[in-house]
């Protein structure tokens, strides 16, 4: 039966995709999953089910196969998305050197609650320590570390956000 | 090599682990996620055991035994891990058991029972979970789910289509589908058995009757040829829900969907509740005793030699014996079983269905090939066995007219159109005799002049491949039901015999329905009387008996649409005298066809045998009692014998029935032809028209089967057709827009379309999944598509 | 960049550079000489293992196994496919010096994985970056590969022998038990992040079925230089049974927190002092020595304590992965405990029952007792659910999810009880805190 797919990978992310399988055994093509996931998200901000059929399909897999992936990996989002993901580290360094005030600090800022997602931003609500506990508090905009926030510093940090075209 | 468990002394084989050697040996270690038929998950943590002299407890079913250990399953490490293991499993489980459908069967409820503690101590909120709808077979309550991953792994490793996952993680983990996508294994069933909790429940009976209320009969699938073996539940005088019955032989502890749910048939609308008499122009119930009235005088009345009778592959034994048997008695020798089959050109040579080899053998073969055979939905336990071999790394190769859908991989796929199968086939053996030339052992064939034509040439490696495969030892080849249909048909079974001796290929011929070897060799034919003993009195084959137009026509157990010469039939049926049924079902539009219809109980409803491919006899006692007025067949039938004066003996059990007809045909051996050089190909038609493949849809294939609702609410896409790109684009068919009307003689059809590379060039297939499908026309027919 | 005391021998050395991270400083340290001399001289793998098991090194991962008797579990006569996996999925809460060797010393990382490989025999070596990474610590890790294939130290027919490894960068998509070792594996393989039960064991069946040695980044970034320098001279640091050096992460209330690679077996006083000494000079409370999932252990103890494995084992924890986090006298514990539940009953995998059951279930009696709401019978439950939970899973997390909790009851039972007692805590004076017996408790409650 023909399937109809939606979404069409990109031949950049394509040939991404298989330099990419190249890593490993060549009956292997599940290892090129969480890869396409994080490509495909990148495009489109979170992954949406025709993404997922779209990857099953390029890779000759199982769409529950590429779904299971999607929904165990954290850093994966399936329900739509601001253009940034902010993820304040809020685990036991962090806690420690007063990560939860600015978390607040940040939802009272942006006016969203931790989880939720602004048609800019979105707040991860991030479980994980994100490996920087010695420049406490810390957290991640779109990937990128800053470390040892202060309220000034957030500031800054949002400030060149707002500004960016 | 020797452990001790419980200071039982218990020998193991290298790589057994604690919860096999345990097992064997009669010591119970509690279990969830083990099943022994799937790879170990270790997840459930139910079976934790001590080692002596280890202070973790260890799981006993993925844990190797150790020479010399000791382990102990009731020591206080062992029986708190189970407790507290128990405990977690229940503090997010429901609790519902009064209203589950598993209670009483339980595995949680059981173990609960014995290893959990008497109160919860869990107060917070339970997990809930959302149910998706996962299609018309299966209830999920998947609240109630303890994670053990058995049917995730069900569905990777035995079903061979991974349908369920774990989605998500932690303990808000779901076991679902994609989506809301619809299982789609023609062996989904099985994850109800496997699921230790009632997760997944049987849809038809969900919630609607209790364990301990049921009574249980064995009983042999009425549809397969491989004779799997099941359990029916009966509730007040009905089945309740069918399970597998184990038989390691055949279908080990799986049956597949189309034998767990075509019981509800039996309620259909379409149930022939009285028998129903033609008076006066009108169709009437009527009593017993005038039906048989009126059969008797119009058999008096009628020319048994322009009289045929017409039994089905599916009946019992005993049926197919008493029909013949009484039919020949009254001197009517039209007698035909093969309703499908669409040529009969040599029918002298015929092989009937067989296997060569034992069926639980399949597996351990080094190479198969399937000539046009679905086989994954038309006998998924056979398709499982090859799905097995498949695992052992066998070659697996098919030539076909459709890429079906199989849980297994192929090594070479071979699409071709329809036209192409002899030649195909003679390819093989041409390439064969070269490649043999030195093999003295062998016997040799010379392929006729007349065949030889349409050889091709040794250019295509698909060919050679496939050759080649065969060529290992331990092979066999499949011959699809499918084929029936086609005018080649009987050419195609000599090549493939030939193919088979060269090669020292096993063979099967698969049957269509439950008894077509019991057909055979019950003498349901018109040339050859039970045991294979050649007729005296010749008669007409099915084909010869539709065309000429008989004065009367006597059809057992078959839908008209289960007939090749189904439109033909319609029209003789008309124009005909007498014409008699024996039906379980008939609908409202050929029930006008009849003068008599005799109320028939279903195969459920009646003792009865089947004999399966591998001439296995199976024998099954009733699993209810008849519903309505219908009568088992084998009564009718003997009171009909006594009616038209037969000699019987004093005794009228079903059992002496069965033990003449035992008597009679038990070690009949089949024939095996030989000769093909007077064998000539028949062309369908023209090459200028496309040509019409596709078989029977799996749950379109029997009268039983066609009335199972949830079955046939399965497949949405069932009633498209399908074509590839090529074939519509040459055909000037408009890609935009999805429907197009086919063309057959002179009969045409609005239908949907979808494009599907899967179907070979010039070629449309339509799956027979609809009563209009059977009025369009017959397969491998000339064809022609138009836009709307 | 903190540049700390001249203590950073082993996997920090090229932090006293200006581009820590560049090949060219690397190799002006002396990097990739033993990788050539290794090429040059084609010693017997067994050779390489045994330096690596007579130097004392253990894993720096969290369990500290003998790292050279770990690649000797490989059979080093059968032909099959061998791989070698370097864990740099950091993400114990509290840990973040392998993030610092991937950003400044990926060269050590990259040597240390193809000895590794040469010792085992691999030819394909993967090095697995935890998701988050995916900006700046993938990138200094790709370039650091692309200059060493560039110069011909990677790939095939290296240095035109025919040695042949391939190491390749891999990244995950946030889950904390990938950094589990099978979990990874699986990972790798395009899968949810399960762990895998034992036997059979990676080195036997591992990655795609193969033979497979993973080690942490640390552990792998050690290699060299014991190589070159010889397993004698790691082993004269440290203690007899911890040789060497080890990177502690010295976060929490301090007031210099930073990643301190020091010798083993040094006083746990000198660790704080490098670290600058408890934040705000209050007093030290309790310490976490090795990642958020050993046991806590009360700051006085700790003061009396060295930083080495055995030395933490006797003072009721664990050495783990060296992350070491200090609580000033004003903490919380019950919120402390109460994060920490959190993270694994977030991160559970969900595979097996007493984990993804039991995770929560303590997070929620936590959840309940924090919010005010909870009973002494909660209490009791969430002690005795850690033991119920710990050595019955499929893989650690487990453990690592019981442990704190367990260890927090244990030591800080009081704060749970005034808890109960729908009081705060009054964290000023823990000392003098009035011990309450269930009993006298049940009589306040009335
Ligand atoms: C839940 C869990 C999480 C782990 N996370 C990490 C990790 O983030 N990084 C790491 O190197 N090892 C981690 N480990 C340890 C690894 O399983 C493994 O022991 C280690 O990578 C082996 O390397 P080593 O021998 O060099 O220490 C974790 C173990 C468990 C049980
Ligand atoms: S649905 Fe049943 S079989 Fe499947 S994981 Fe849940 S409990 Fe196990
Ligand atoms: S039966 Fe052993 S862990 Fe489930």
């Amino acid at each position: 039966m023909q399937e109809n797919i939606k979404y069409n990978i990109s031949s950049e992310n394509s040939s991404k995709i298989n330099q990419w399988l190249s890593k490993f055994p060549d009956d292997q093509k599940k290892p090129a999953i969480i890869y396409a996931l994080h490509l495909i998200q990148k495009e489109n901000k979170y992954i949406k089910s025709e993404h997922v059929d779209a990857v099953a399909n390029f890779l000759g897999l199982k769409k529950i196969d590429v779904y299971e992936v999607a929904s165990f990996y954290s850093m994966f989002e399936t329900e739509h998305v601001g253009k940034h993901t902010i993820s304040v580290c809020t685990n036991v360094s962090c806690m420690l050197n007063g990560s939860d005030e600015i978390l607040q600090y940040i939802e009272n800022k942006l006016k969203i609650k931790v989880g939720e997602s602004s048609e800019k931003y979105f707040l991860k609500d991030e479980r994980e320590c994100l490996a920087a506990c010695c420049g406490a508090p810390m957290m991640q905009v779109d990937h990128k570390y800053y470390e040892n926030l202060t309220k000034e510093k957030i500031d800054l940090i949002l400030e060149g956000l707002e500004n960016e075209k | 090599m020797k452990i001790k468990i419980n200071n039982i002394e218990c020998t193991f084989s290298k790589g057994e682990t604690l919860i096999q050697v345990a097992d064997r040996n009669g010591i119970h270690i509690p279990r969830f996620c083990y099943h022994e038929k799937l790879s170990i998950a270790a997840n459930c943590r139910m079976c934790l055991v001590e080692q002596v002299g280890v202070n973790k407890p260890q799981p006993a079913c993925s844990t190797p035994a150790v020479e010399n250990q000791e382990y102990l399953t009731q020591s206080n490490l062992a029986v708190n891990s189970q407790k507290n293991t128990m405990e977690f499993l229940l503090i997010n489980h429901p609790l519902d058991c009064p209203v589950c459908d598993q209670g009483g069967m339980c595995e949680l409820q059981d173990q609960a029972l014995m290893h959990g503690r008497v109160k919860s101590r869990y107060e917070q909120e339970k997990r809930v979970v959302l149910d998706h709808y996962i299609g018309p077979l299966i209830k999920t309550n998947m609240t109630r789910c303890i994670h053990c991953t058995r049917c995730v792994r069900y569905g990777e490793e035995i079903a061979g289509i991974k349908e369920f996952g774990a989605v998500g993680r932690g303990e808000s983990m779901e076991i679902r589908t994609y989506l809301t996508s619809a299982i789609d294994s023609p062996m989904s069933g099985n994850m109800i058995d496997i699921c230790p909790v009632g997760a997944l429940n049987a849809a038809p009976s969900h919630m609607r009757g209790r364990t301990w209320e049921l009574e249980e009969v064995k009983y042999i699938s009425p549809h397969d040829c491989v004779g799997s073996n099941m359990n029916l539940h009966i509730l007040d005088n009905s089945i309740f829900r069918v399970v597998p019955h184990e038989n390691k032989k055949i279908n080990e502890t799986w049956i597949s969907d189309r034998d767990r749910f075509s019981y509800e048939a039996i309620e259909h609308k379409d149930r022939v509740k009285k028998p129903i008499a033609k008076i006066n122009g009108r169709h009437i119930e009527v009593e017993w005793e005038q039906a048989f009235e009126i059969i008797k005088n119009k058999m008096a009345d009628i020319d048994p030699g322009s009289t045929a009778g017409f039994i089905s592959a599916g009946s019992t034994v005993e049926e197919q014996y008493l029909f013949q048997k009484w039919l020949r008695e009254n001197n009517i020798f039209n007698i035909d079983h093969r309703v499908s089959q669409s040529n009969f050109d040599y029918e002298e040579d015929d092989i009937f269905p067989k296997i060569d080899i034992p069926i639980k053998d399949i597996e351990n073969c080094k190479s198969i090939l399937l000539i046009d055979s679905n086989v994954t939905y038309e006998q998924p336990i056979l398709s499982h066995k090859i799905r097995k071999a498949f695992l052992k790394e066998a070659k697996i190769n098919s030539i076909h007219t459709y890429s079906y859908k199989n849980n297994f991989n192929l090594n070479n796929s071979l699409l071709i159109n329809p036209n192409n199968f002899s030649e195909t086939l003679i390819d093989i053996i041409e390439y064969l005799s070269v490649i043999t030339v030195n093999d003295k052992t062998l016997k040799k064939f010379t392929i006729p002049e007349t065949i030889k034509n349409k050889f091709k040439g040794l250019t295509n490696t698909n060919i050679i491949e496939i050759t080649n495969d065969l060529l290992l030892k331990n092979s066999i080849i499949f011959l699809g039901s499918n084929l029936k249909n086609h005018p080649d048909f009987q050419l195609l079974k000599i090549l493939t015999n030939i193919i088979s001796i060269y090669t020292k290929s096993n063979t099967c011929y698969l049957g269509e329905k439950s008894n077509e070897a019991g057909a055979w060799l019950t003498g349901c034919l018109p040339k050859r009387r039970e045991g294979f003993a050649l007729a005296k009195h010749q008669g007409f084959n099915a084909k010869e008996s539709i065309q000429r137009k008989l004065d009367s026509y006597i059809i057992y157990n078959l839908d008209l649409i289960d007939f090749y010469y189904y439109s033909e039939l319609k029209k003789s049926l008309e124009n005909s005298k007498f014409v008699l049924g024996f039906q379980s079902f008939v609908t409202e539009e050929e029930k006008t066809l009849y003068d008599v219809i005799l109320p028939l109980a279903t195969t459920f409803e009646s003792p009865g045998t089947f004999i399966n491919i591998e001439k296995e006899w199976q024998s099954f006692a009733q699993g209810c009692m008849p519903h309505y007025d219908s009568k088992e067949g084998w009564k009718i039938l003997t009171k009909l014998r006594l009616e038209s004066g037969s000699q019987l003996s004093n005794s009228l059990d079903y059992i002496d029935i069965l033990n003449e007809v035992d008597h009679i045909i038990r070690n009949t051996e089949s024939i095996e032809p030989t000769k093909i050089e007077n064998y000539k190909i028949n062309e369908i038609k023209s090459n200028s028209y496309l040509t019409r493949t596709g078989g029977n849809y799996c749950y379109f294939s029997d009268n039983i089967t066609r009335r199972s609702i949830s079955l046939n609410t399965v497949n949405k896409n069932k009633n498209l057709v399908y074509v590839n790109k090529k074939t519509l684009v040459e055909n000037n068919i408009d890609l935009e827009k999805n429907k197009v009307i086919l063309k057959q003689g002179d009969k045409s059809l609005l239908v949907k379309l979808l494009v599907d590379e899967n179907v070979s060039d010039n070629c449309i297939y339509i799956s027979n999944s609809n009563r209009e499908h059977f009025e369009l026309g017959k397969q491998y027919q000339p064809i022609v598509i138009e836009n709307v | 960049m903190k540049n700390k005391l001249s203590i950073n021998e082993l996997c920090y050395s090229t932090l006293s550079s200006d581009k820590p991270n560049s090949f060219d400083t690397y190799v002006s340290q002396g990097g990739y000489e033993t990788w050539k001399k290794i090429i040059k001289e084609m010693p017997d793998r067994k050779e390489i293992i045994n330096a690596v098991i007579e130097s004392g090194l253990r894993g720096r991962g969290g369990a500290g196994f003998s790292t050279g008797r770990k690649w000797s579990f490989i059979n080093q006569d059968s032909d099959a496919i061998k791989y070698l996996v370097c864990n740099a999925d950091e993400s114990e809460p509290g840990t973040c010096k392998d993030r610092d060797i991937l950003r400044y010393n990926p060269h050590a990382l990259l040597e240390g994985m193809l000895i590794a490989s040469y010792a085992i025999g691999a030819e394909t070596a993967y090095c697995y970056l935890r998701g988050e990474f995916i900006d700046d610590v993938y990138k200094s890790v790709k370039d650091a590969l692309k200059d060493a294939y560039e110069n011909k130290l990677i790939g095939k027919n290296i240095l035109k022998t025919n040695v042949s490894i391939d190491i390749h960068d891999l990244i995950g998509a946030g889950a904390y038990i990938v950094g589990e070792e099978t979990a990874m594996l699986e990972s790798i393989e395009g899968k949810k992040g399960f762990p895998r039960y034992k036997p059979p064991f990676p080195a036997v069946k591992g990655l795609f079925g193969s033979p497979t040695i993973i080690n942490n980044v640390e552990t792998l970034a050690s290699i060299p230089k014991i190589i070159s320098k010889g397993p004698g001279w790691f082993s004269s640091f440290g203690t007899k049974d911890s040789a060497g050096f080890k990177c502690f992460s010295v976060s929490g209330h301090v007031n210099n927190p930073g990643n301190f690679e020091i010798p083993l077996g040094t006083p746990f006083k000198t660790l704080l002092e490098l670290a600058g000494g408890v934040k705000d000079g209050k007093k030290l409370k309790a310490v976490i020595p090795g990642g958020s999932s050993v046991p806590v252990v009360p700051g006085d103890i700790m003061l009396n304590t060295d930083m080495d494995y055995e030395s933490i084992v006797n003072a009721g924890s664990l050495l783990g992965s060296g992350a070491v986090i200090i609580m000033d006298e004003d903490t919380n514990m019950v919120e402390v405990i109460h994060r920490i539940a959190r993270f694994y009953y977030s991160e559970s995998c969900g595979q097996c029952t007493p984990c993804r059951e039991g995770t929560g279930w303590m997070f929620k009696v936590i959840d309940k007792i924090l919010k005010g709401n909870g009973t002494l019978d909660d209490l009791k439950t969430l002690e005795s659910i850690p033991s119920m939970i710990s050595g019955s899973t499929i893989c650690a997390l487990g453990d690592a999810a019981a442990m704190p909790v367990e260890s927090f009851i244990k030591h800080y039972r009081s704060e749970f009880l005034q808890y109960i007692k729908n009081q705060k805590v009054d964290p000023i004076d823990t000392n003098n805190f009035a011990k309450i017996s269930d009993k006298e408790f049940v009589l306040n409650r009335k």
